[in-house]
């Protein structure tokens, strides 16, 4: 009764307050996310001259062709790409597959050594990966500097933030659920997947995220553990490009390998946008 | 269906438990031996791949590695003295704590304000939601580039200023202060995209009669929110914390691609030291300036971390 | 002690390993690839002499590219880790030579023809102890003052000879608008110029730089050229000469501000020749009107020089004895049958004997020329273990956060370190 009658002067006020909340956010978004981005796309439609005052205005000079494909030609793209999604792809699942299995282990058993394997494992997400003695145990495995040994070190120490995650999402639900699949005698590697593994679909998407964002865009592990140009990443090649004259930074360029190196990584996330967004705000980080 | 349970465990385990005492010790003894099977697979991974390089780097810390010979000697804690008579290592030291602060800081303000204008979950916040994750996407190193371009002397930062103060132009990576501020500011420009969603979806975790309750108490947007919302965000809180704060720990792409470490010493985080070390050829120093890295986890995080999860179980 | 031996072992065991691991599994005399890190930076004169090499025998060469912006620290780390490559493109200068253990780790190129055919130069560069292990083909990189012609002329001022010319050029152009001197903090390795210049004409013949490294001299002498060179700059610094933004500029703008007048002078070296060019547009007949280029140092006009990165390859020991022969022909093609085609190609002054000197070279790049052979004299910091972190020094004696004095004790606590580290006599 006396909230019926809050409501109705609340739904004007409620308006303008929208309006000004989201004028608000425009003029914040502007700064803060629009202009680096269009500072990087237009700048990747200029000649090198021009993209070296750094201006927002488009280009007087048109560039793009020239710029995007030097940055296939001498900027490695394809090689980039291809390595890039070699390491990032059976990272992924990898990490997800290994670490749902262990999180339901951990989550589930009483064990005290279980528990000490937990700490163990989510200990490696604060401790900075030591890069050396990996390559030595790489070395002794004859796998150094091939995208394989590379590939497996990140699965070595991203399975930390998976197995943190999932556990504490296996450990919200209850286990009735897989107790009656027991029952009903489904072995255990049958609960795992057809149960286990679709309930677990928020979680797998926040740690899918967030795993292909540090894979695909890590720097300093690959300078050190992939050998040759054959097998470097993007980050790697979008380096080596942009240092790779003796005249100055050439922003064009630069720019034009960053746009396609995000690019990826945006179309991916635009395809998975709503699943994205629901694992990560619907539950997927439950502590 | 409390009862059932045990049917199953009897039918695969072959021991045949006359009496209810003895299934017990039956039911447990095969469930922990199939759980091996699950978390082994991601053991060996972790042992092999990140426990066994992490302790064959301890030694190297206080040993005299470097390019310079063949000959490696142990010498305890010399690497240390050396680095702190350089004034190396309470440099990066202080750095490193201080940008990991701004970092934390500016991304948590910004990523839970955001948080809670964009909560409701609609076609609108859904855009902007996606807009704000843009940056989360773009690596560190171009990150990097891309604000050493906004904020060179002749960049669109000093254009803007520059409207309101003509002839402005100042050099904001050549500054020490403000050179710090601006690698740490756009470490927190990069990750804010997901503490937001992080907030959001800590945010849309309370209950909305909690709030409705208080607010027909009585209480106004900015008491709900602190004696309600923000006790009950604190896993949302914690996982933000943690994550900012190892970000900030292990914090060389930004800084490489921007300042170098300069002006000076000015930006030299102890990532960034380390690999100076390694570039000199000293790989002794540069592996007592990771471990010192590992040592402030260990004394800030996991504290900080148990600290934050009392706080989260009593809320 | 077991633990010790533990650790020596497991180190030793794993680089041996490595090493094993590195070479190549092929047990026939068939050489087909060899690995090559180069800089990133190679100019085209060089990328061509691979793709020559490759022509001609048939042997692919595989390229690593080391980014030339973290050149040193990359190549340091990636060789920390045991990997070798069959070739490898690096500094000739001792004192980074010293960090790779050459003595172990490189193979020895004493015997080689173009070592006797390149006058003097291994004296100083690319060997340790008389031995040779590097293969220089580029000229060196001549350090000096480029000026903008038409500033300086419209001031009435002549070019600079001394630092105090430098200091009295700068009085004069104070309050003009144009930054007298452009120092470029940004890129960091820059601010090392201006200390190193003051310093070589005290190094006739390495004179000075070879006391220091044998610890007859010490850097921290407050009387020493060091000590002296690293307080002039600071006088610099403090006399307004510099630029406001000296502590985040880049050296293509250095570069850029010179030629288009906005700064008088800067101090760099000769192989920013490409990125001046650049900056001119192409026109190198534009460039040699406005720009010139003249040595400076305490006293006298003397240049300092160095040898550069570019063009100068070394055959690490990969326990491969056919790669090491493979690795050892490329040397021999280098500074031999495909040499003349460099030389024709950048074009650059040849430092080898019996190769011919092109003639089509700017004004600019014969003002280079001129200085090397007007009495240059090697850079202080080329032959002394331990001078890679005096870039930090520099930069934060531009920043002011350091004093002279302290910067030059630093340095002479790097040079200790590093010197005791190789095992240098007299330390």
């Amino acid at each position: 009764m006396s909230a019926a009658i809050a409501v109705r002067p609340r739904r004007s006020s409620g308006r303008m307050r929208a309006t000004v909340k989201y004028t608000l956010l425009t003029l914040f978004a502007i700064p803060w996310v629009g202009i680096p981005l269009w500072l990087v796309v237009v700048n990747s439609w200029k000649t090198q001259g021009e993209a070296a005052r750094l201006s927002l205005g488009l280009p007087e000079q048109w560039a793009i062709v020239e710029n995007y494909a030097a940055v296939f030609t001498t900027g490695n793209y394809l090689t980039g790409l291809r390595n890039s999604l070699l390491v990032a792809i059976p990272t992924i699942v990898v990490v997800l597959l290994l670490g749902s299995a262990a999180a339901w282990a951990y989550a589930r058993s009483t064990s005290r050594s279980f528990q000490a394997f937990f700490y163990l494992t989510s200990l490696s997400i604060l401790l900075p990966p030591a890069v050396i003695p990996t390559i030595f145990v790489l070395t002794t495995l004859g796998l150094d500097g091939s995208i394989a040994g590379y590939a497996l070190m990140m699965m070595g120490t991203r399975l930390g933030i998976a197995v943190f995650l999932i556990t504490g999402f296996i450990r919200g639900i209850p286990p009735e659920l897989e107790e009656a699949a027991a029952i009903d005698g489904a072995s255990r590697r049958r609960i795992f997947f057809s149960l286990m593994l679709p309930l677990l679909r928020p979680v797998l998407f926040v740690g899918g995220v967030l795993l292909v964002i540090t894979v695909w865009n890590d720097f300093f592990f690959g300078v050190l553990l992939l050998k040759t140009s054959a097998n470097a990443t993007l980050p790697l090649t979008l380096y080596s490009f942009a240092s790779a004259s003796t005249s100055s930074l050439r922003w064009n360029l630069v720019f034009a390998h960053v746009v396609m190196t995000s690019l990826p990584l945006i179309v991916a996330y635009l395809v998975s946008q709503r699943q994205v967004l629901a694992g990560l705000t619907e539950g997927g980080v439950k502590g | 269906m409390v009862m059932a349970p045990p049917a199953p465990a009897e039918h695969r385990s072959s021991r045949r438990a006359p009496s209810g005492v003895r299934r017990e010790p039956a039911r447990r003894t095969p469930i922990r031996a199939r759980w091996w099977g699950f978390a082994i697979p991601s053991l060996v991974l972790v042992v092999v791949f990140f426990v066994v390089p992490f302790a064959l780097n301890i030694p190297f810390a206080f040993s005299s590695w470097s390019g310079y010979s063949d000959d490696i000697r142990l010498i305890g804690l010399k690497n240390f003295e050396l680095l702190w008579e350089r004034g190396i290592l309470q440099n990066s030291i202080g750095i490193t704590v201080v940008y990991a602060v701004i970092a934390m800081t500016v991304q948590n303000v910004v990523s839970l304000s955001l948080a809670l204008a964009l909560r409701t979950t609609n076609f609108v916040n859904s855009l902007y939601r996606s807009i704000f994750f843009l940056p989360v996407l773009i690596s560190p190193l171009a990150a990097g580039y891309i604000w050493r371009a906004i904020v060179s002397p002749d960049g669109p930062l000093n254009a803007a200023i520059a409207l309101a103060v003509p002839g402005f132009d100042k050099a904001w990576l050549g500054d020490p202060v403000t050179a710090l501020v601006t690698v740490a500011f756009v470490d927190a420009w990069k990750w804010s995209g997901i503490a937001t969603l992080v907030y959001i979806a800590g945010l849309n975790s309370i209950p909305s009669t909690m709030l409705e309750a208080a607010s027909i108490d009585g209480a106004n947007a900015w008491q709900r929110f602190w004696r309600i919302s923000f006790p009950l965000l604190a896993p949302a809180f914690t996982f933000n914390v943690v994550t900012t704060l190892i970000g900030a720990l292990s914090a060389y792409d930004v800084i490489a691609s921007t300042t170098g470490g300069g002006p000076g010493v000015s930006t030299v985080t102890l990532n960034v030291a380390a690999v100076q070390q390694f570039g000199l050829s000293y790989f002794g120093t540069a592996s007592a300036l990771s471990l010192t890295v590992t040592v402030l986890v260990v004394v800030f995080a996991v504290p900080l971390v148990a600290w934050l999860r009392r706080r989260e179980v009593a809320a | 002690m077991k633990f010790k031996s533990v650790v020596a072992g497991v180190a030793t065991t794993a680089v041996a390993i490595s090493l094993a691991a590195c070479s190549s599994p092929e047990t026939s005399e068939e050489v087909t690839t060899l690995t090559l890190w180069h800089n990133s930076a190679d100019t085209p004169a060089v990328l061509d002499l691979y793709e020559r090499f490759e022509a001609e025998t048939g042997i692919h060469l595989e390229l690593v590219d080391i980014p030339s912006d973290a050149f040193e620290t990359t190549t340091t780390t990636k060789w920390a880790t045991g990997d070798r490559p069959d070739i490898l493109e690096y500094h000739p200068t001792r004192s980074a030579l010293f960090a790779l253990n050459p003595a172990q780790n490189m193979q020895d190129l004493s015997d080689m023809d173009y070592v006797a055919k390149s006058g003097d130069l291994y004296k100083s560069m690319g060997s340790v102890d008389g031995t040779v292990y590097a293969a220089i083909t580029g000229f060196p990189s001549i350090f000096g003052i480029y000026y903008n012609k038409a500033v300086l002329a419209d001031a009435g001022l002549e070019p600079p000879t001394s630092f105090g010319d430098l200091s009295s050029i700068c009085d004069a152009l104070a309050g003009t608008g144009t930054a007298p001197i452009y120092e470029s903090g940004g890129s960091a390795w820059p601010t090392q110029i201006l200390p190193l210049l003051y310093v070589s004409d005290a190094n006739e013949a390495d004179a000075y730089g070879s006391a220091i490294a044998a610890n007859e001299q010490s850097l921290a002498d407050p009387d020493g050229a060091f000590e002296q060179g690293l307080e002039a700059y600071a006088g610099l610094r403090d006399q307004g000469c510099f630029n406001a933004d000296a502590t985040s500029a880049t050296f293509e703008n250095a570069l850029a501000s010179v030629y288009d007048g906005s700064a008088a002078m800067t101090a760099l070296h000769s192989d920013a020749y490409a990125v001046l060019l650049a900056a001119a547009g192409g026109d190198a007949a534009a460039l040699d009107a406005t720009i010139g280029f003249v040595p400076v140092s305490a006293e006298s006009p003397v240049a300092a020089y160095a040898s550069a990165p570019i063009g100068t390859f070394y055959a690490p020991k990969t326990g491969d004895a056919a790669r090491e022969a493979a690795a050892r022909e490329f040397i021999a093609f280098a500074t031999g049958a495909g040499y003349q085609q460099l030389v024709d190609a950048g074009p650059s002054f040849p430092v080898i004997d019996g190769a011919e000197t092109p003639t089509d070279f700017s004004e600019l790049q014969l003002a280079f020329k001129a200085a090397y052979d007007g009495g240059a004299t090697v850079a202080v910091n080329s032959n002394v273990a331990g001078f890679g972190a005096f870039v930090t020094e520099t930069s934060k004696l531009l920043a002011g956060q350091t004093t002279p004095a302290d910067a030059a004790a630093s340095m002479q606590d790097q040079v200790e370190q590093a010197s005791v580290a190789a095992g240098i006599p007299g330390w």
